[in-house]
């Protein structure tokens, strides 16, 4: 596992490697950055990635405090899950991302929620 | 069109004409999909991701609004991943909305409640929201509460397509804090809005709403220092007792009667002598427009249609009828000749104007017509005063009125109600012309909101919406020369019947429609004229033509 995985390209190893995740480390930081980064790309048409990206973002940086609790969990994985609706490939590929996130770094979050 | 494309939604088989959306095909099927930002014709977008279906070998969903109908396609309108879906995007929409609902005047007519409803979201799971922006865009007649926005855009494309002022702009240049509002800095009124209502039609929240003005109202009606008159238009006592269990006009009458009353009216009057009035100078016009010889037609707008014509289509000023519409009219006989016949004290009488649109709340302050009306308020906000009184059972006790009264106190102004239906223009035509109109549409669609009937080959147009405006104009220009002698023009959507200021309603448009003229039917349906009634008569010529004047002005906004 390289320490120099960036979340975007997580979908594309993750097709070649199921196992790809990010260190455990840097999960909140690097995706924190990721979607601080996928803002400028919103184009705010549809709600799913218009809402969604900051929603999540922000909700990465409650877990990075310690401040999210079990439903928070729930609710990352739904709204994760839901940029399979967006319009364009933003959202989309955020999604994508962000989902083998949830995947293979989800212990790292569930070892977050208070 | 032949049906060639064949597929499945929910299991079931479908037939799907060339071009039609998922959507289409599944309502006509009916088959339910729900739906947010959709407006057929003029909203199919897919911006607010509810409508998304799941389609047969694809793991991304696709919202069905937006999308035609392939050929083979399997859709599935119903499953978890759809229905989590739709949570999401309910929710995230309910983390930027202020849930003030409790003083929403969209009360129980609001879209966006429904659906958070009938999708059964947990809107605690993502907190209490101080809205989407915070902010509240004041103007006369229409508001808009910015903390309340689901960024559908039906506002934007109806302000486009229907008003045609592009009022309402989707400020998109901010990606995640998008917001729709006029042009940064300028008002509504500054920015071309002529108050068609079209916006507030189709608002699925409480974000834009008329101009509350009941607590201007109830102001008025504190004490007894005032002399408060309510002009009743005829489009409120129907639509405000449209669902009451009663048969006759009178009953309709009384019931609004008793609540004006209930309310702390002391006298009421209906709008047959403005309409009157407005007949008489109306036809006097068009009479002497034909003696000219002009090659331009008369204009005879509601206050919208003008207030386009002064926005974007200034050439047209000249030709517009220059006379006060009715209630306006009628507040300057009042005011000059009836409140001295009655002795009452002028200067403390108060008049309201209670009417179905919302553009006479700004057309009351212009430099003509300053101090004329005191206020005007809606059907819809009369309606919503009904709902608190009836509410509030205690109300009449508590303003201290005998609820046991049977016969009212308050009092008509000018006695009985001239009870007719047919409209200022048929008795202007039958007035002038000895005829009764006919008016058919234009073959042509880019005159789509124009019709057209010929009385001795004398053309005469019907007009409506800021798009009617807009056509009108090249109609004209167009066809110069083929003796259109007369418009009537109805900027505002829905008419009176329908308007902007009447109840809001859930109902498909025309069925509501539909329903109130069906009351207004009841009425007896002859042709008016203004000499019928003689009281009223007696007291229009004691009222100086240059008091009924109004002035246009070119505000030099064409974009």
């Amino acid at each position: 596992m390289s320490k120099n995985i960036k979340v975007e390209d997580l979908y594309e190893l993750w097709i070649e490697n199921e196992e790809v995740k990010l260190p455990d480390s840097s999960v909140f930081s690097s995706s924190s950055s990721y979607l601080e980064s996928r803002k400028k790309e919103i184009c705010g048409k549809c709600v799913s990635c218009r809402d969604g990206i900051p929603f999540v973002k922000n909700l990465v940086d409650k877990f990075s405090n310690g401040k999210a609790n079990a439903n928070d969990l729930t609710i990352f994985k739904n709204i994760v899950n839901n940029f399979r609706s967006s319009k364009c490939s933003v959202g989309l590929d955020t999604g994508k991302n962000m989902e083998v996130v949830l995947r293979n770094n989800f212990d790292a979050f569930q070892d977050k929620v208070k | 069109m032949a049906k060639s494309i064949k597929g499945y939604i929910d299991g079931k088989a479908v037939e799907v004409n060339a071009g039609e959306t998922i959507l289409s095909v599944a309502r006509r099927n009916n088959i339910e999909i729900p739906t947010l930002c959709h407006l057929k014709e003029f909203n199919e977008v897919g911006f607010c991701r509810l409508c998304v279906v799941e389609v047969e070998g694809q793991k991304d969903l696709i919202s069905s609004c937006d999308t035609p109908f392939e050929d083979g396609m399997v859709i599935t309108t119903n499953s978890k991943n759809v229905e989590n879906s739709r949570k999401s995007v309910l929710s995230l929409l309910a983390s930027k909305h202020r849930f003030n609902c409790f003083v929403c005047p969209k009360e129980s007519e609001c879209t966006f409640y429904d659906r958070l409803s009938d999708q059964d979201v947990e809107i605690t799971d993502f907190g209490s929201s101080k809205g989407r922006n915070i902010g509240i865009i004041d103007g006369p007649a229409i508001v808009q509460d910015l903390s309340k926005c689901v960024v559908c855009k039906k506002c934007v494309s109806v302000c486009a397509n229907v008003s045609a002022t592009k009022t309402l702009k989707f400020h998109d240049d901010l990606g995640a804090d998008t917001f729709v509002s006029p042009t940064k800095g300028l008002t509504f009124a500054e920015d071309g809005c002529i108050n068609c209502g079209a916006c507030l039609k189709v608002c699925p929240t409480g974000t834009l709403q008329v101009k509350d003005d009941t607590a201007v109202l109830k102001n008025l009606l504190k004490g007894d220092e005032n002399t408060v008159i309510a002009q009743v238009s005829y489009e409120t006592i129907y639509a405000l007792t449209e669902r009451d269990k009663v048969e006759t006009f009178e009953e309709r009458l009384n019931i609004v009667l008793e609540l004006l009353e209930t309310l702390g009216f002391d006298y009421h009057i209906s709008l047959d002598l403005g309409t009157n009035m407005v007949i008489e100078k109306q036809a006097k016009a068009l009479k002497k427009h034909l003696e000219s010889g002009s090659k331009t037609p008369l204009i005879a707008s509601d206050y919208s249609f003008a207030k386009y014509i002064e926005n974007f289509a200034d050439e047209l000023i000249p030709n517009l009828f220059s006379g006060k519409s009715e209630h306006l009219s009628q507040a300057v006989a009042i005011r000059n000749v009836i409140c001295e016949e009655k002795g009452l004290d002028v200067s403390k009488v108060k008049i309201v104007s209670i009417l179905p649109t919302i553009g006479a709340k700004e057309e009351i302050l212009r430099d003509d017509n300053k101090g004329l009306i005191d206020l005007v308020i809606t059907t819809n906000e009369l309606a919503l005063l009904r709902r608190n009184v009836k509410f509030n059972n205690q109300s009449k006790a508590r303003i201290g009125i005998d609820t046991s009264i049977k016969k009212l106190t308050i009092k008509p102004l000018i006695e009985g109600y001239e009870k007719t239906n047919p409209t200022i223009t048929d008795a202007v035509v039958n007035e002038v012309f000895k005829a009764k109109l006919s008016f058919q549409p234009i073959d042509d669609k880019k005159f789509s909101k124009l019709s057209i009937a010929n009385i001795n080959g004398k053309g005469i147009i019907k007009a409506e919406t800021g798009t009617g405006a807009k056509q009108l104009v090249k109609y004209l220009s167009e066809t110069a020369g083929h003796n259109i002698v007369y418009v009537v023009a109805n900027g505002t959507t829905g008419g009176s019947m329908n308007g902007s200021g009447q109840p809001l309603s859930k109902e498909d448009f025309f069925t509501v429609l539909a329903r109130r003229n069906k009351l207004a039917a009841e009425l007896k349906a002859e042709v008016r004229t203004h000499t019928s009634n003689d009281e009223l008569n007696a007291i229009a010529g004691k009222v100086a033509d240059d008091m009924l004047k109004t002035s246009f002005k070119k505000n030099n906004l064409r974009k």
